[in-house]
């Protein structure tokens, strides 16, 4: 297949990705063009980084429209999420690598199976996060086109939500992997949202902290034209399709696509701390 | 109006502006022959990433539309910030204004520490 073909192919598939399950693609998009298309590794993260940003706004600006992303608890937790990742370059610097991506990959298999034990699906009652929730507004309405109903939720745990989500970013600047991967867990498990509120809210704040990466390496001259604009293209239409399907998929077959790509992800995070593959 | 709509406004249509920026520039550097080959990929060096901007003009709009995209991004939390202050709720208004302040500290970190 000629070269942009696939840049274009891959990255539509990644937004698709993206879009369906808040995550921002790059564990499709970087092996891709580093192992397939052999573009430099720093290259292939900046061209991954502004993907990011186009799967979040184009899928968060149909979510949002749409109230499926909580925009209050997104901006809430994008702020705690940011500091956490600040804070995870720096604590990375100190930490053996391997250990550190082991006992990730444990508590991804233990975030996928506390997923799992919400088999219900039900959503948490509003006002059931007493008066966190109700000071912050937290409580949110969508209409669920998969059933047909209107559903009315409220967020749980909201201390200790937040609170995860300082840790979900702490991670993802400790590991280098985007923030969606912890956030829809702790949305789900934690605080008891609704999965399709999870997943979108996570879409809209991912764009938020991609973009502070995205600047960086656009700073550090590392977003370039060639790999970054055939990428952002296919992401962003992937991405426009995704949130065109998620909102239509049943809660129980996006929760457990969601657990699926969780231990996936697990077991080539066991599989690095095991052999060292990433150092 | 409801805030979600404005800001799904304004990210929908920020969006595609953007994005029609970077098709514009791939098409030129497409009509051009400047497209990547899998061996030119490999070539690629972000050291010269400007100089090669520079050089094509297809290369310019492409990384003024990418440039777009991650402003749009970062717009919408100020939008949000004005947007929530004109709804009478200044404790989100102040929050939308703290994550513009942590992002630019996080790009700001990561100059320093590469």
């Amino acid at each position: 297949m000629e070269t942009p073909l696939l840049l274009f192919a891959t990255s539509l598939f990644a937004g698709f990705i993206g879009a369906m399950m808040g995550v921002g693609g790059g564990i499709v998009v970087v092996p891709v063009l580093v192992s397939v298309l052999h573009v430099p590794v720093r290259l292939a993260v900046g061209a991954s980084m502004v993907g990011v940003v186009a799967t979040s706004s184009a899928a968060a600006a149909v979510y949002v429209r749409d109230r499926l992303s909580n925009l209050r608890l997104g901006i809430l937790a994008s702020s705690l999420s940011v500091l956490g990742a600040l804070t995870g370059v720096l604590v990375g610097k100190v930490s053996g690598g391997r250990v550190v991506t082991g006992v990730f990959a444990v508590v991804l298999v233990v975030a996928g199976l506390a997923m799992l034990r919400r088999h219900r699906d039900r959503a948490v009652p509003p006002g059931t996060g007493g008066f966190l929730e109700r000071s912050l507004s937290l409580t949110g309405r969508y209409e669920d086109r998969a059933t047909g109903e209107t559903v009315r939720y409220g967020v749980r745990h909201v201390h200790l939500g937040l609170l995860s989500m300082l840790g979900a970013g702490l991670v993802s600047g400790l590991l280098g992997v985007g923030g969606g991967i912890f956030q829809v867990p702790v949305m789900d498990a934690v605080m008891g949202m609704p999965i399709k509120a999870a997943t979108a809210t996570s879409n809209f704040m991912m764009g938020i902290t991609a973009a502070a990466g995205a600047t960086a390496y656009f700073a550090m001259g590392e977003v370039h034209p060639l790999v970054a604009g055939p990428v952002t293209i296919g992401v962003f239409f992937g991405s426009l399709l995704g949130a065109r399907v998620m909102p239509r998929v049943r809660d129980s077959r996006l929760r457990h696509a969601f657990v699926g790509m969780l231990f996936l992800l697990a077991a080539l995070m066991g599989y690095q701390a095991l052999t060292g593959a990433r150092e | 109006m409801s805030i979600e709509r404005i800001i799904a406004g304004f990210m929908r249509f920020g969006a595609f502006a953007a994005v029609l920026v970077t098709v514009v520039g791939v098409a030129i550097l497409a009509a051009h022959g400047d497209l990547p080959t899998a061996g030119g990929l490999a070539a690629l060096s972000g050291e010269r990433c400007l100089d090669w901007c520079a050089s094509l003009p297809g290369g310019v709009v492409v990384l003024a539309g990418l440039v777009a995209l991650v402003g749009v991004s970062v717009g919408r939390l100020l939008l949000c910030a004005v947007l929530f202050l004109h709804e009478g709720d200044p404790h989100y208004a102040v929050i939308s204004l703290v994550t513009v302040a942590l992002v630019a500290a996080a790009v700001v970190f990561r100059l320093v520490g590469a």
